[in-house]
């Protein structure tokens, strides 16, 4: 096999090193994109580094492309008839030869797109060429990527082994770029690199089994079969969330609608009506229009105060926080988070470490750690600081870095290098915390919101206690918390919205609150905003087509799934079948009728041809009742994977007979004998 | 020769799609033959040849080589056949020593002495480029890479196609060389008439997928023969007579080529009463193009057609 290895290897390295170099330029260009001082607002919103949107872009992709090149390039070449039967005659099995190319060509997609990625991350990890934190953890992402990309590569190997139905063939394709919409949207790293793995491995014993047979999956070893059905189950699934992806150009069946309460800048609140996110209508808290030429529908948002977030869930009754904080594991977030992404000018730039929790500061324009900041305060970079002890929650502002540490509110001022404890005015702990900002003149002026148990407390830049709001609602249930600061600096506004916990259908009968206080805490005003009626969000046009496309047994099963489980005691199962035969019953029936009718109608289709195919009747029905309950899939599995006999007219009876079988099914007449033409020359065989 | 067949075909077919290419081939390669497999293009033999070795599955019927079901062949069986396919395909990035260095890896019989022996006698360089080596080059450098083996059963597609006739004459030779071993057996498709006449036993000839004749090259030639007619006046229109294959009329001569003469076809012939009945002895060649080729009668008149 040695020898085979190394014939794969010479002979494909160029491509290769090829796709080295280009997979290494598209990284490394993807690594400085929108890397400038004045970018990186931009920058740290894509993510950072090697968690970056258009580094992941070019890692998924990239490992895709290399590694199904590669595949194709390794087989296609040799498969024309000649040079295929040549490779394989010789006396070793089919299955090393297959091991030997799957050899050969794995280490040449570790050379091809592994190299690269190795490239950038020394890159990252070397200080001097990104003004960001490199945290190993963060190389996670590409892996998961380079994991699905070997996907990718026996994908391809299956794909140009497998012979029959071009369909059939590219179900290995489907089957890598199902694992990579898993990987996409997984947020465990080991669960996206588990599927990624497994699925390599599914499709490399689905190549191993097609080599054996390119036609015939009845011949392969029994592993390669099982291997192909699963392919086959998992190409359906990546060619469903294909046609879901492209299935998005069709658009929605309606406009999209929806109604949201906006807290104005004199702090009283406005119904705003979108259409397709465009505000069409807005009118005060009682539903009258409002007179002032700022307030019309194109003018309100700017002249809106948009309070920001404090706290999702105040108390945590729930335990909300540890499951809000599982973010991605191809998040940046998830590893480190800029503390003012969009402070400018930017003085520096500070970040949290999410493991070690602590500080490191990087001044713009330099691509070196120049401080750190932990629990003990300041210290230089390479001196790495002890982490504080809890969670923290920062907000960089002005320069200071504001940090809630469970009960202690500590100021970091950057400019001085002290640290500085903030006697919180009630007891923690700290919920969380936001930068508040207030509008005068062109600029405007930064406070710190800290949302507490009883109220949300405002500071200054400085520590100074601007005001101590307390909360006038139940916080349990309206415990995501906004703030928002008038120009003055002397009103300021809570909007309590139901918390991060309560479930969404819940939250749609729930009303929310805006008050308006001073800074000692009076309110001034209060409103209660009745619940808006729910966002009209017509479903995706292909979302109608595959509901309508979907087979009877899923369609009924469902039903009768989330009967059985309402009445079991299920409330979303409840939720689900009351939406279904209320809200929804005339698209219910609608669907259902429509779904019966094609499945009704291609059972049909597929009897009047498997026994035109010469299926045996009771295999004609079988398929039939088969794709009678599976409706459209099933029709798609008779069309590609059944059973299709090749056949010629009967020379007795006229009627269609089987080429493999030695008497015909109808007449029961053997095959012509071949016609004497007097000519024939035959002397015995010694 | 021994006994025991090398190759057994037993009504053995092949469609592809609803076209049958090999209808009811039956065939006996016994050990120690050399055997011609004869056919126009697309007559069948390159997939008789690719079922034999297991890269295509037979419609109907089976096949046996070294004992073994061809669809199934083990690698120890494959690596007793040698096998040359059409178009003599090389890795061009190999140098000749990197070839039979890789080729020989495979094999555990492999001879050295075969392989170096083969390329000197092709005048091929250890450091040559295979993909820098001409046509007849290359197919030497094939042929040595399946000689080397030392295969018991030698299985050559059409192995002299495109050949000049030195390296045809060269790669005859080698073949000879490889039936001198003991009980050593080759199965070689060709169209080069000449070739097969020199080095072939036996022949098998398929006409439309159908065998239509297994025989020595001997019995081939005398069994297909040839008369000229020759008349006073217009030679009357060829009647069907046994075995007809060709039949060919000018303006005093009667030209018949016919398979399987027997007393009463001469007789028949006779009472067509030519001036003069003159058997003309065929090459291989001219046989087999008779045989294989189109039936019935051929005219070229050129009195009647100036008279009309």
């Amino acid at each position: 096999m040695s020898a085979l290895v190394w014939k794969e290897l010479r002979e494909n390295v160029k491509w290769a090193l090829l796709a080295m170099l280009a997979l290494g330029g598209a990284e490394i260009y993807a690594l400085h994109h929108n890397q400038e001082p004045w970018q990186m607002d931009l920058y740290f919103r894509d993510g950072i580094t090697l968690c970056k949107k258009p580094f992941l872009v070019a890692t998924m992709f990239g490992c895709a492309a290399v590694g199904g090149l590669l595949g194709l390039l390794q087989i296609l070449p040799e498969l024309k008839r000649d040079r295929w039967a040549a490779l394989l005659h010789r006396p070793v099995s089919r299955g090393q030869f297959f091991w030997g190319k799957a050899v050969a060509g794995l280490l040449l997609y570790l050379l091809a797109a592994g190299v690269p990625f190795l490239v950038s991350v020394w890159f990252v990890a070397t200080p001097g060429n990104f003004a960001t934190p490199f945290v190993p953890e963060m190389i996670r992402p590409g892996l998961a990527d380079l994991a699905a990309g070997a996907a990718y590569y026996f994908a391809a190997l299956a794909v140009a082994l497998h012979g029959g139905h071009i369909v059939l063939r590219l179900l290995p394709l489907f089957a890598a770029l199902h694992v990579s919409f898993f990987a996409l949207d997984e947020k465990l790293f080991r669960v996206a690199l588990e599927a990624a793995l497994s699925m390599a491995l599914a499709l490399c014993l689905a190549g191993w089994g097609a080599i054996h047979d390119r036609e015939s999956l009845r011949s392969r070893p029994w592993m390669g079969r099982i291997a192909f059905l699963i392919v086959a189950f998992y190409g359906a699934c990546g060619a469903g969330d294909l046609a879901k992806s492209l299935g998005g150009i069709l658009g929605r069946a309606g406009d999209q609608k929806k109604i949201v309460w906006q807290v104005l800048a004199e702090g009283a609140p406005a119904r705003l009506a979108y259409v397709n996110d465009v505000v069409v209508a807005a009118t005060d808290a009682e539903g009258k229009p409002f007179a002032e030429r700022k307030y019309q529908p194109d003018q309100i948002r700017s002249h809106s105060l948009w309070p920001s977030t404090t706290s999702l869930y105040i108390g945590d009754s729930h335990g909300w926080r540890p499951r809000r904080d599982e973010a991605g594991y191809r998040e940046s977030s998830s590893y480190l988070s800029a503390s003012s992404p969009f402070e400018r000018p930017r003085f520096e730039q500070w970040f949290h470490l999410k493991k070690e929790n602590r500080y490191v500061g990087f001044l713009p324009d330099q691509k070196v750690a120049f401080a750190s900041l932990g629990s003990s305060g300041f210290a230089p970079a390479d001196s790495k600081a002890p982490g504080f002890a809890e969670g923290v929650d920062g907000n960089q502002f002005d320069r200071v870095l504001a940090i809630g540490e469970g009960e202690v509110l500590r100021y970091a001022f950057l400019t001085r290098r002290e640290i500085k404890s903030i006697a919180l005015p009630a007891p923690g702990p700290i919920f969380g915390t936001t930068n508040a900002w207030a509008r005068r003149g062109t600029g405007g002026v930064n406070f710190l919101g800290v949302a507490l148990g009883a109220g949300v407390t405002v500071y200054d830049a400085k520590g100074g206690l601007v005001a101590m709001l307390p909360y006038h609602h139940d916080t349990d249930r309206w415990g995501a918390v906004s703030l928002g600061v008038d120009a003055e600096v002397n009103r300021f506004i809570l909007q309590y919205e139901p918390s991060a916990w309560i479930d969404e259908n819940r939250k749609k009968s729930m009303p929310s609150y805006v008050e308006t206080l001073d800074a000692k805490g009076n309110v001034l005003a209060s409103f209660t905003l009745p619940p808006l009626p729910p966002a009209v969000n017509p479903p995706q046009r292909s979302t109608l087509l595959a509901q309508r496309m979907q087979s009877p047994a899923f369609f009924f099963g469902e039903m009768l799934y989330r009967k059985i489980g309402a009445a079991l005691g299920s409330e979303r199962l409840r939720d689900a079948l009351a939406k279904q035969f209320g809200s929804d019953l005339k698209m219910t029936r609608e669907a259902g009728t429509i779904i019966v009718l094609i499945a009704a109608s291609l059972a049909g289709v597929t009897f009047f041809w498997a026994r035109r195919a010469q299926l045996p009747r009771g295999r004609a029905r079988l398929w039939t009742a088969s794709v009678l309950v599976f409706g459209l899939p099933g029709f798609i599995v008779f069309w590609l994977a059944g059973e299709r006999p090749r056949t010629v007219r009967c020379a007795s009876c006229r009627l269609p007979r089987r080429i493999n079988e030695t008497h015909c099914a109808h007449c029961a007449a053997g095959w012509p004998e071949i016609v004497s033409a007097g000519t024939e020359i035959f002397d015995p065989t010694p | 020769m021994n006994a025991a067949p090398v190759i057994q075909i037993d009504h053995l077919t092949k469609f592809y799609g609803t076209r049958e290419i090999v209808r009811d081939l039956c065939l006996t390669v016994p050990a120690g033959c050399i055997y011609g497999f004869l056919g126009r293009n697309g007559t069948g033999k390159t997939t008789t040849i690719r079922i034999l070795l297991g890269f295509e599955e037979a419609t109907r019927g089976s096949a046996r080589v070294l004992g073994e079901d061809s669809a199934r062949l083990s690698p120890a069986t494959r690596a007793r056949i040698g096998y040359l396919p059409e178009g003599h395909h090389v890795y061009g990035w190999m140098t000749v020593r990197q070839c039979g260095k890789f080729q020989g890896s495979f094999f555990p019989s492999w001879n050295q002495e075969v392989f170096e022996a083969v390329i000197t006698h092709f005048r091929l360089e250890p450091k040559m480029k295979a993909g820098n080596l001409s046509r007849g080059q290359r197919a030497g450098l094939c042929l040595a890479l399946t000689l080397a083996p030392e295969p018991e059963l030698l299985v050559l597609d059409d192995p002299a196609l495109g050949l000049d006739p030195v390296a045809r004459r060269s790669l005859l030779q080698s073949m000879l060389y490889v039936t001198r071993q003991p009980n050593r057996t080759i199965l070689f498709s060709s169209h080069l008439l000449s070739d097969v006449e020199r080095v072939a036993d036996r022949i098998a000839v398929l006409d439309d997928g159908v065998l239509r004749a297994d025989c020595t090259v001997e019995t081939f030639r005398q069994r297909v023969r040839h008369f000229v007619l020759k008349f006073r006046d217009t030679p009357p229109p060829t009647p069907a007579l046994p075995g007809l294959l060709e039949s060919f009329r000018t303006d005093r001569e009667l030209l018949l080529t016919l398979a399987n003469v027997t007393s009463e076809t001469e007789a028949r012939i006779a009472a067509l009463n030519p001036e003069s009945i003159e058997p003309v002895e065929m090459t291989l060649e001219d046989a087999f193009v008779s045989y294989v080729g189109e039936r019935g009668e051929k005219t070229f008149f050129t009195r009647e057609r100036a008279a009309a």
